[in-house]
């Protein structure tokens, strides 16, 4: 434990000292060196700047509060003296070459009382006969539902209206979970104010760079965030691949619903914003699969933007009402701000400083804008990945992190605001499985 | 560092951010040329198709969703 803690604590100290004195001397160049006296310039110099300071305030912030987030939940060790029923529910359309892997998978799990139920959303291959074939040999442990196409969270609805446990977890078919999962979540339901348990996904097909570098932003960006707002018990995503929780809740708060294209982000926000506590459990591992090309990267990204900025849309009237809840209203406010103020920000810092660079011949400020980032993402990148067990090595990959995929995705996220703003059609997509897992 | 050094590293990341920016606005105007087709392609197929009917509301399982804010 107290090894643990010198471990968070050491990055930290270095991250917060590194970076200080990155500023320090960027400020020094940009103040005294430079002799900026144009007006655009120091006009460009101070809002590109304030950017700066805005992201690394962001990360200190979200470094301390998964800091602390670690500190106050050390592995819950006890047994359990009651295993309360789970149904595990798997939404599956045209995954029939997945299917009986996710199945033997899910039955897999180290608990002793739980249930599978497979909810096939009127797939058009042999997704349903493949899952009702394996129900035999797992006697009353396997259900195998289907439906007309509707989704998934009319399937995800379905599933836990046949549910007979008490807890859901509710999951991907092409998804695995690691076998501890549930265990892992039922311990903090002991606390009767706790509605539901986040998990912790990670990508299971590392082969190339863009699988990498995605490895590497679910570590970094996503699970860095979640800890962060688990420590605040506001959780503003329970990731679809992984979430377990307590079925009356659902039920009560409505169910999944398929308004938005975010239908996890949806529900998630409905509870947060009801007042009910979320909890993030980084040992609720489940190994998903990434898109293995960037037209694939492209499209899953343009449907999670603009399916985020629907969920909060959705709920705008809760941005104008910071009581009862100041702190879910804060995280609203800051989902907003990632979702597109940030992303603006990175567009409109790169502009202006070619522009700087360009008419102001200060090009040189770019380099030590870009190292500090850089350097910002590799610690971050290097505490995440110690805090997690992962491999270090995927920390060279925060160099290309901020040089290509920052931007790219950013790209997709302002081009998804833009398209949700103007209210441009849009179709679901559905992410073309390797079958890696 | 010589500030010569600086300039080139800038000019070598700012040519790669916009590149890549321009890279992900090629992808984004492909991506909706596609999704039109399909769009279009699909509109087609349901004006060719019978008005199908409507299914029973589902039983009432889930409570309606009241905002509490």
């Amino acid at each position: 434990m107290l090894r643990r803690a010198l471990q968070i604590a050491s990055i930290v100290g270095l991250i917060l000292l590194t970076l200080g004195l990155m500023t320090a001397f960027y400020f020094d160049v940009y103040v005294s060196r430079l002799m900026v006296t144009d007006v655009f310039l120091r006009v460009s110099g101070v809002v590109v700047f304030g950017f700066l300071i805005a992201m690394l305030i962001r990360y200190w912030i979200l470094l301390c509060l998964a800091t602390l987030y670690q500190l106050e939940n050390p592995p819950l060790e006890a047994e359990l003296d009651h295993y309360p029923m789970v149904t595990m529910i798997l939404p599956a359309h045209n995954e029939g070459p997945v299917i009986e892997s996710s199945i033997r998978g899910a039955m897999n799990m180290d608990y002793p009382n739980f249930e599978v139920i497979v909810v096939d959303d009127g797939s058009t291959d042999d997704t349903f006969e493949r899952a009702r074939n394996m129900v035999p040999e797992y006697g009353g442990k396997l259900q195998a539902i289907t439906q007309p196409n509707g989704g998934k969270s009319k399937a995800l609805n379905n599933g836990i209206s046949c549910a007979r446990g008490e807890f859901v977890l509710c999951t991907d078919a092409d998804s695995r979970l690691e076998p501890q999962t549930l265990k892992e979540a039922i311990k903090h339901f002991s606390d009767p104010e706790v509605c539901a348990v986040a998990g912790n996904v990670k990508i299971a097909n590392r082969l190339n760079m863009l699988t990498r570098l995605q490895s590497l932003e679910y570590i970094e960006g996503l699970n860095l965030v979640r800890a962060a707002q688990a420590f605040l018990q506001k959780i503003t995503v329970i990731p679809g691949p992984s979430g377990v929780f307590r079925k009356q809740v659902i039920i009560d708060i409505g169910g999944y619903l398929s308004d938005t294209f975010a239908e996890d982000c949806d529900l998630t926000l409905r509870l947060m914003l009801s007042g009910k506590r979320i909890k993030y459990e980084s040992r609720c591992v489940a190994w998903t699969e990434a898109p293995e090309e960037v037209a694939a990267l492209f499209k899953q990204r343009y449907r999670w933007g603009r399916g985020i900025l629907q969920a909060i849309l959705k709920h705008r009237k809760a941005l104008w009402k910071p009581f009862p809840d100041p702190l879910g209203w804060l995280m609203l406010w800051n989902m907003l701000f990632e979702s597109v103020a940030m992303v603006a920000m990175d567009f409109v810092g790169i502009l202006l400083f070619l522009l700087m660079a360009l008419g102001g011949g200060v090009s040189s400020l770019v380099f030590l804008w870009w190292l500090e980032l850089t350097l910002l993402d590799v610690l971050a990148a290097l505490f995440c990945l110690t805090q997690e067990k992962e491999d270090l090595h995927l920390v060279a990959y925060a160099v290309l992190y901020r040089l290509f995929f920052i931007p790219f995705v950013d790209a997709m996220r302002f081009f998804a605001s833009l398209d949700e703003l103007f209210n441009v059609r849009m179709g679901w997509f559905t992410q073309t499985r390797m079958g890696r897992i | 560092m010589d500030i010569e050094l600086y300039s080139l590293l800038a000019l070598a990341i700012l040519l790669t951010s916009v590149g890549t920016i321009l890279f992900a606005l090629f992808t984004y105007i492909m991506f909706r040329i596609r999704e039109t087709r399909k769009l279009k392609k699909t509109a087609a197929a349901h004006s060719a198709a019978p008005e199908p009917v409507p299914a029973p509301p589902p039983p009432q399982f889930f409570k309606p969703y009241e905002p509490s804010l």
